[in-house]
C-alpha cells in the first residue's frame, strides 16, 4: 500500500503511528491558535529536525496554506507562514498539476492530512519521505518507539498509580472466600495475565492449572471486583475449549461451582459471553466454544450480541469517511446509521449494564468472557465496574481500572493499536479500547456531576493511546511491559496528575456510594462530535460553556465561606452576649450539600 | 352533565408497557381526572380537556376495553376501561369535551374567573406593543404609525396599529392592500436601529400571470426608500418556488423583479403546513417507540423529514439576519398569507438579530408581535375548536423548536431555559389563559379575552426563577449582538425534552441544567442569608447597647424553602431503567437501606432547593401518570400547587 515515489498521481502512503499528540496540536493545521510551549519544546529538543520550506497543507476546511513542514523523531509539524491565498492555484486540485508533489497521510486519529510543494532537489525530497516513513513506523525499522526517548520529568511518578495488591485491598480482599495468589507471579500459568490474580479459596494452585488447560490461552476466571456488601462478583476468563464434541472439565465446572459458592446470597450464576450466539458456536469448530448449562449447574449463559473485532474496524473506518473531512449534508442521519458505530456502542453499554445489574440487583456473580477475553471482555467488566463503584468514576480511580482491566489483564495494545507499525492493514486492528472511551462519554452524558474528569481528560487519553509519547499504552500484557516500559518511559498518568486542575469536571459531586445505572435507549446515545468530527471547524462549539460552569460554582463556594465566616461570628456574639442565640440554625444548610 | 366517574379504571405506562395502575376515572367539565386508588397517598393525573389531541377507542380484549388519549402537548395516556358501555361513554364524552364549537366553552373562561377584574385588565397591560416599537426607535423619521387599519377596515386579520414608511400615502396603503392576499400589504415586522434596515412582510402579490399594481410597487419603493442607505431591498418569498408558481394559476403568485424597481426576489423553501403536520406526524412515531433500533429511529427521524424543515426555517431567518445586519439592505417577507412561515421566518431572524429576544420579556414581546397581533391563526392552527382537521399545523411548535436549537448552539445567549419554551408551547395548546384563543386581533377584541381571561405572561414572569438559564450571561460579547449559527444538518437535534417529555424513562437521569439552577437558587439564597447574618451581628451589636432582642424576627428572613421537609428530595426519582432489553423493573442500589431516599440515581443537587413548582411542566417526569412517580407525592401539598389548583395534570398528594 505504501508508494514510496512521488508521482504525479496522488501518492497516499499510511501514517499509521505517526505521532499525532494532544489537542494544542491543532496549531499545527491552524497556525493562528496559539499552541502550548511545552510541545513546541518537543520540537527543539528531541528533533535531529528535517525541515522543508514552501510546502502546501491543503487543509479540507480552509483551503491551501503555504508553511513549513518540519519532521522530528516524534512527530510532523507544519507552521504556516503565509495565510494570503493569493499565492496558491485557484483550484486545490492542483496539487497533483504538473511540477508539484503531494503526498497524503492517514491519520489514526480519523484525519487524512495531504501535503504538497512545488519539485525540490531530490535530496531533500527524498529525505522527507525516508524520515517521515522511518520515525512514523519506528517499530517496522528497527528503531524504538518515542516514548523511550522522551525522558520529561514530571512531579509524579505515573506507574506508581496502580498497584494491584492495594487496589485488592481496596475491595476487601483477600477475605475469607477468596485469595490472592502467587501461582501467576512469573507468568508461568498464563503469560497475558497479571501477576496478581484473586482466586477461591478453595482452589488450590494445582487445580488452577487443570483449570487453566482448559481455558483459551490459560485465562482462566479470576476476580476482577466484588461487591462490599453482597459479596457477588465479577470474574473475567476466555472461551472454555469445549469444541465440537462437548469435550468437559470437571475441575473447570468445580472452579465455576466455587465462584458462586463463595456469593451465599445466590445460588445461581451468570455466565455471559459477549459474542453473539452464532459466533459462539462458530468458535467450536475452532476447539472454543461456550460453557453448556447441563454441565454447569445453576449457572446461566446469556449471549449479548456483541460483534468482534473486525466488524468494530469496519463500523469505524465507515464512520471516518462519513465524518471526514467533510460531511454530506443530505442524509446525515441514514449515513450515520449506516455505520451502525452507535448501535456497536449501544450493545456494549447495554451488556455492561446487565452485568453490573445482576450483580447489584440481583446480587448474583457473573462470569464475563467472550473468545480469548482481552477485547469485549474488557469493555464490559470494566464498563461495569465503573457504573458499580464510584472510586473509578474519579480521575485516580479510572486510571486504576485501566491499568487493572486493560493493561494488567492484557488488552493488546500493540497489536490493536499497531504502535509504529506500518502495516496498517493488519487484522489485529481493532478500536477496542476507543470503544470503551465513547461508552464511558456516554455515560457521562448521562451523569455529569458523577465523574470526577472531563471530556478534556477522555480526549487526552485516546490522543496518547497512538501518540506513543507515554509508555502508558506500549506492548500487549503486563509480561511484556513489566521489565522495560517502567523504567525507560513515562507514564501518561504522571503527565495528567501533574495538571488535574485541566481534566477535572466543575460539576464532580462524590457520590460514589451510587451505581449508575445509564438509559441505553437509542434516543439517549449520540455520536461523540467533541471526539470524532473535532477536527472540523465548524463543529468547534460556539461558546464554551465550561468556564461559566466554573464561575458559577465558585461564586457559590465564595458565598458559602462568607456564610460560614459570619455564621461563627453570630455564634461568637450571640454568645458573649448572654443570648442564648439561635441554636435551631447553627447548622448551615449548605453543607450538606458540598 | 358530564360530571361522572368509571371505577377499576388502569392506566398503563407507555413507556414499559408492563406497569398499570387502578383507579377511578373522572370526567369534569374542563379536566379528565384518573385517581389511583392502590397507594396510600392519593395520585392524580389530570389532562385539561383542551389539551387532548385525539381519543382512540381499541378493541376490547378479555380485560376490557382500550381507550388510547393522545394529548397535544405529546402526552399518551392509555387507559384499560372494564365495562365495553362505559369505555363508549367516556370516549363519546372526551370526544365532545376536547372538541368544543365555542369560544366561550374554552378553559380560559372559566380559569380563575372570581379574581379581580381590575389586576387581570392591568395583568395584560404587561407585554406593550406600543412599548416594543419605541423601544426599536419608531416611530422615526423613517417609520410611522398608520392609522389605515383602525376599526380592521382595510384586513381585518392585521393588527389595529401598524408602521409602514414615512413616504406611503393612504391611496398607496390601500392600493396595495388591495393587491395582497387578504388585504395584508407590506407592514414593518422589525427595524434595525443600528442601520435602519427593516424586516417588512405582507401576504403574497395578488399578481396571477401577468396583473401588475403601481400602489403596491410604489409601496414596495417607499420601504427601499425608508433604509437610506441601499438602493435595493431583498423580497423573500419563504414557499418553494413549485407551490409559488402554482399560486399564480390561482390569480396569485410572487413579484416580478421586472415590475418591481430594485427588489432582489429570493424563494427559501419552506413547506407549507400540510407537509408539517404529516412531518410531525411521523417523527412522533418514531419518538413513541418504546425500544427503537438504532436503525428505525435515525432512519424515522431523518424520514420524518422534521428537522430538515427546521433547518429551512432557521436558514431562512439566517439569510435575512444576513441581509439586516452584514449588507444593511431592507427585507420583505411573505408566504401565501403571511401569517404562518412569515411569523417563523421573521421572529426567528428578530432573536438571531437581537439579544432582547433571547430575554424572557423580549421573547414575550415578539410572540405577541409577530404570531398574535398580526394574526397567526392560533385556534386553527392548534384547533382549539372542533374545527378542520386540515387547518391544523405545527407551525408555532416549530418557531419554538427553532429558538431551542439555537439555544443549544448557544448555550450562553439565552436568558431564558428550554423549560420556558416548553412551557409556552403547552399554554399555546391548553386554553387556560387568554392569549392565543382566536385568530387575530379583532377576533379577540370581540371575544372580550382582555376582560374575561388571564394573560400567560403574566403568570410566566411571577414564576420567572423556573425559567432562568443559569449560564446566561448577558455582559458577554457573544451573548450580545447578532447570532450566527451553523445550519449543517448535524447541527439540528432531537428535542426529546418536549416531545417525549412525558417518558420519564427516556430522560438523563442529571440535568446538568437542573443542577446549576439549583446552584443559582442556592447562591441567591447565601445571599440572603449573608444579608441576614449581616443584619444579625447589627442586632446583635445593638442588643449588646440597648439589651433588646430582635433576634426572632431576623429568622423569618431565612428562605423559607429551608423549611421544607427533605422528603422533598424524591422528585426526579421517577426514572425507570425500561429503556433496556431484558431488565424488568426497577434497579436498586445496595445503599438503599442508609439513604432510601436517594437509592436509585444520583442527585447531587440539592433537593431541599427544588421547588416543585408547576409540577406539570416539569421535564423530569415529576408529572404524574404512574405509580412509579408515587415517592414524588409525599412531598406535603406545596405553596404552589395550593396556589394553582386548576392546573392541569397536576399530582399532588392529599394526605
Amino acid at each position: 500500500m505504501l508508494h514510496s515515489h512521488f508521482s504525479k498521481s496522488h501518492s497516499y502512503y499510511q501514517k499509521n503511528t505517526f505521532k499525532t499528540w494532544v489537542c494544542p496540536s491543532l496549531s499545527y493545521l491552524w497556525p493562528t491558535v496559539g499552541y502550548s510551549d511545552q510541545w513546541d519544546d518537543l520540537n527543539k529538543r528531541f528533533s535531529p529536525p528535517l525541515t522543508a520550506k514552501d510546502v502546501t497543507y491543503i487543509c479540507p476546511y480552509i483551503g491551501a496554506l503555504r508553511g513549513t513542514l518540519t519532521v522530528t523523531n516524534y512527530r510532523l509539524f507544519f507552521k504556516c507562514t503565509d495565510r494570503s491565498e493569493d499565492h496558491f492555484p485557484a483550484k486545490i486540485g492542483g496539487a497533483s498539476s504538473r511540477g508539484e508533489v503531494s503526498y497524503g497521510l492517514v491519520c489514526k486519529d480519523i484525519r487524512n492530512l495531504r501535503f504538497a510543494h512545488k519539485q525540490m532537489e531530490d535530496s531533500l525530497r527524498k529525505s522527507i519521505f525516508e524520515v517521515l516513513m522511518k520515525f512514523a513506523f519506528p517499530v517496522s525499522n528497527g528503531l524504538p518507539i518515542f516514548a523511550f526517548e522522551y525522558g520529561q520529568v514530571y512531579p509524579e511518578n505515573g506507574w506508581k498509580v496502580y498497584d494491584a495488591q492495594a487496589e485488592y485491598k481496596r475491595q476487601g480482599l483477600p477475605n475469607e472466600s477468596w485469595r490472592i495468589t502467587k501461582v501467576n507471579d512469573h507468568y508461568e500459568l498464563c503469560d497475558t495475565y497479571p501477576s496478581t490474580l484473586v482466586v477461591p479459596v478453595n482452589i488450590s494452585d494445582e487445580e488452577l492449572k487443570r483449570v487453566a488447560a482448559f481455558r483459551a490461552k490459560g485465562r482462566i476466571p479470576v476476580l476482577s471486583w466484588i461487591h462490599p456488601e453482597s459479596q457477588a462478583t465479577v470474574t473475567r476468563c476466555s472461551q472454555p475449549m469445549v469444541g465440537v464434541n462437548g469435550k468437559r472439565s470437571k475441575d473447570d465446572e468445580k472452579y465455576l461451582q466455587a465462584i458462586m459458592d463463595a456469593n451465599a446470597q445466590s445460588h445461581k450464576l451468570f455466565i455471559f459471553d459477549a459474542r453473539p450466539s452464532v459466533n459462539a458456536a462458530a468458535n467450536k469448530m475452532k476447539g472454543g466454544g461456550y460453557e453448556s448449562e447441563d454441565a454447569y449447574q445453576n449457572a446461566e449463559l446469556v449471549f449479548l450480541d456483541i460483534h468482534n473485532i473486525h466488524v468494530m474496524r469496519e463500523s469505524l473506518r465507515k464512520l471516518k469517511e462519513v465524518v471526514y473531512p467533510n460531511i454530506e449534508e443530505s442524509h446525515w442521519l441514514s449515513n450515520l446509521e449506516s455505520t451502525h458505530w452507535l448501535e456497536h456502542i449501544k450493545l456494549i453499554l447495554a451488556g455492561a449494564l446487565r452485568i453490573a445489574d445482576k450483580v447489584e440487583s440481583g446480587k448474583t456473580s457473573v462470569v464475563v468472557h467472550c473468545s480469548d477475553g482481552w477485547d469485549r471482555t474488557a469493555q464490559l467488566t470494566s464498563l461495569a465496574m465503573l457504573m458499580l463503584d464510584g472510586h473509578y468514576r474519579t480521575i485516580r480511580g479510572f486510571q486504576v481500572l485501566l491499568e487493572k482491566e486493560w493493561l494488567s489483564f492484557g488488552h493488546r495494545f500493540q497489536l490493536r493499536i499497531g504502535h509504529g507499525d506500518k502495516n496498517h492493514t493488519d487484522a489485529d486492528r481493532s478500536p477496542v479500547f476507543l470503544q470503551f472511551i465513547d461508552c464511558v462519554w456516554q455515560m457521562t452524558r448521562q451523569f455529569p456531576a458523577a465523574f470526577e474528569f472531563n471530556e478534556y481528560f477522555l480526549v487526552t487519553t485516546l490522543d496518547h493511546l497512538y501518540s506513543c509519547l507515554f509508555g502508558t499504552f506500549l506492548c500487549n500484557s503486563e509480561q511484556q511491559r513489566v521489565k522495560e516500559v517502567p523504567k525507560k518511559t513515562v507514564s501518561l498518568w504522571a503527565y495528567i496528575n501533574s495538571q488535574l486542575e485541566e481534566f477535572t469536571n466543575p460539576l464532580y459531586v462524590n457520590y460514589s456510594n451510587h451505581v449508575l445505572f445509564p438509559v441505553v435507549s437509542m434516543r439517549h446515545l449520540e455520536l461523540w462530535v467533541g471526539y470524532y468530527i473535532r477536527w472540523n471547524p465548524r463543529m468547534r462549539p460556539q461558546e464554551p460553556v465550561h468556564q461559566r460552569y466554573k464561575e458559577l460554582l465558585a461564586k457559590r463556594a465564595e458565598l458559602q465561606k462568607r456564610v460560614e465566616e459570619l455564621q461563627r461570628e453570630v455564634t461568637n456574639r450571640s454568645a458573649s452576649s448572654e443570648r442564648a442565640g439561635s441554636p435551631t440554625r447553627s447548622i448551615t444548610p449548605v453543607q450538606t450539600f458540598v | 352533565m358530564f360530571n361522572r366517574n368509571v371505577e377499576n379504571v388502569r392506566l398503563i405506562d407507555t413507556v414499559t408497557s408492563r406497569r398499570a395502575s387502578v383507579g377511578t376515572l373522572y370526567l369534569t367539565a374542563t379536566h379528565t381526572i384518573f385517581v389511583e386508588n392502590e397507594t396510600e397517598i392519593l395520585t392524580e393525573t389530570w389532562v385539561l380537556h383542551s389539551l387532548v389531541f385525539s381519543v382512540e377507542k381499541q378493541a376490547s380484549t378479555t380485560t376490557g376495553c382500550p381507550l388510547l388519549v393522545r394529548c397535544k402537548n405529546f402526552q399518551v395516556l392509555q387507559f384499560v376501561i372494564p365495562q365495553e358501555r362505559d369505555c363508549h361513554d367516556v370516549h363519546v364524552s372526551l370526544l365532545h369535551l376536547s372538541r368544543p364549537e365555542h369560544y366561550e366553552e374554552l378553559y380560559c373562561f372559566s380559569y380563575n374567573a372570581n379574581s379581580d377584574r381590575e389586576d387581570r385588565r392591568k395583568a395584560w397591560d404587561f407585554i406593550n406593543l406600543k412599548a416594543e416599537y419605541s423601544r426599536m426607535g419608531l416611530p422615526n423619521h423613517l417609520w410611522k404609525l398608520t392609522p389605515a387599519n383602525h376599526h380592521y377596515k382595510v384586513s381585518d386579520t392585521y393588527p389595529a396599529d401598524l408602521y409602514v414608511p414615512k413616504s406611503a400615502t393612504p391611496p398607496v396603503i390601500m392600493g396595495s392592500s388591495k393587491f395582497r392576499s387578504r388585504g395584508r400589504f407590506p407592514t414593518l415586522s422589525y427595524y434595525y436601529k443600528e442601520n435602519h434596515a427593516a424586516i417588512c412582510r405582507s401576504s403574497q402579490p395578488l399578481s396571477g400571470f401577468s396583473a401588475r399594481c403601481l400602489e403596491d410597487e410604489q409601496m414596495l419603493e417607499a420601504i427601499v426608500r425608508s433604509n437610506p442607505r441601499s438602493d435595493f431591498m431583498y423580497v423573500v418569498d419563504t414557499r418553494p418556488k413549485l407551490n409559488a408558481m402554482a399560486n399564480r394559476a390561482a390569480g396569485k403568485g410572487y413579484e416580478n423583479e421586472d415590475n418591481y424597481s430594485n427588489i432582489k426576489f429570493h424563494f427559501v423553501g419552506i413547506e407549507n403546513i400540510h407537509v408539517m403536520r404529516n412531518s410531525l406526524q411521523k417523527m412522533l412515531e418514531v419518538s413513541e417507540a418504546h425500544f427503537p433500533s438504532m436503525s428505525y429511529f435515525l432512519e424515522g427521524l431523518e424520514s420524518s423529514g422534521w428537522l430538515k424543515h427546521i433547518k429551512a426555517v432557521v436558514d431562512a431567518g439566517v439569510f435575512i439576519t444576513k441581509a439586516i445586519a452584514e449588507e444593511g439592505i431592507s427585507v420583505l417577507v411573505h408566504c401565501s398569507d403571511g401569517w404562518d412561515r412569515t411569523a417563523q421566518v421573521c421572529s426567528v431572524a428578530s432573536v438571531l438579530l437581537d439579544p432582547y429576544y433571547r430575554t424572557l420579556k423580549g421573547l414575550m414581546v415578539l410572540i405577541e408581535r409577530d404570531w398574535v397581533s398580526f394574526g397567526h391563526k392560533f385556534s386553527h392552527r392548534n384547533n382549539h375548536l372542533n374545527g378542520d382537521p386540515k387547518e391544523v399545523s405545527p407551525v408555532i411548535d416549530q418557531f419554538l423548536e427553532c429558538v431551542w436549537q439555537l439555544s443549544e448552539q448557544f448555550p450562553c445567549a439565552f436568558e431564558y431555559n428550554e423549560r420556558f419554551l416548553i412551557t409556552i408551547h403547552h399554554h399555546v395548546y391548553s386554553c387556560q389563559y387568554g392569549n392565543f384563543i382566536g385568530n387575530n386581533q379583532k377576533e379577540r377584541t370581540e371575544l372580550g379575552l382582555q376582560e374575561k381571561t388571564h394573560s400567560l405572561w403574566t403568570y410566566l414572569w411571577k414564576n420567572r426563577t423556573d425559567y432562568i438559564n443559569p449560564l446566561y450571561r448577558p455582559d458577554h460579547s457573544q451573548t450580545q449582538g447578532v447570532l450566527r449559527p451553523l445550519t449543517a444538518p448535524y447541527c439540528f437535534k432531537f428535542w426529546g425534552a418536549l416531545y417525549n417529555r412525558f417518558d420519564r424513562g427516556i430522560h438523563p437521569r442529571q440535568s446538568v441544567m437542573e443542577y446549576l439552577m439549583a446552584i443559582r437558587e442556592e447562591t441567591q439564597q447565601l445571599e440572603e442569608q449573608l444579608a441576614s447574618h449581616e443584619m444579625k451581628i447589627l442586632n446583635v451589636e445593638k442588643q449588646q447597647k440597648k439589651s433588646v432582642n430582635l433576634e426572632t424576627n431576623m429568622f423569618d428572613r431565612s428562605p423559607a424553602v429551608w423549611a421544607s421537609p427533605p422528603s422533598n428530595s424524591s422528585v426526579g426519582l421517577a426514572n425507570t431503567p425500561g429503556d433496556y432489553s431484558g431488565l424488568g423493573g426497577f434497579l436498586k442500589s445496595p445503599y438503599q437501606q442508609k439513604e432510601p431516599e436517594n437509592s436509585l440515581l444520583i442527585l447531587p443537587w440539592p433537593q431541599e432547593l427544588r421547588k416543585p413548582t408547576d409540577p406539570d411542566l416539569s421535564t423530569n417526569g415529576d408529572d404524574q401518570e404512574s405509580g412509579i412517580a408515587g415517592l414524588s407525592c409525599l412531598s406535603p401539598p406545596n405553596e404552589e400547587s395550593a396556589k394553582d389548583p386548576d392546573s392541569d395534570e397536576t399530582a399532588y398528594s392529599a394526605a
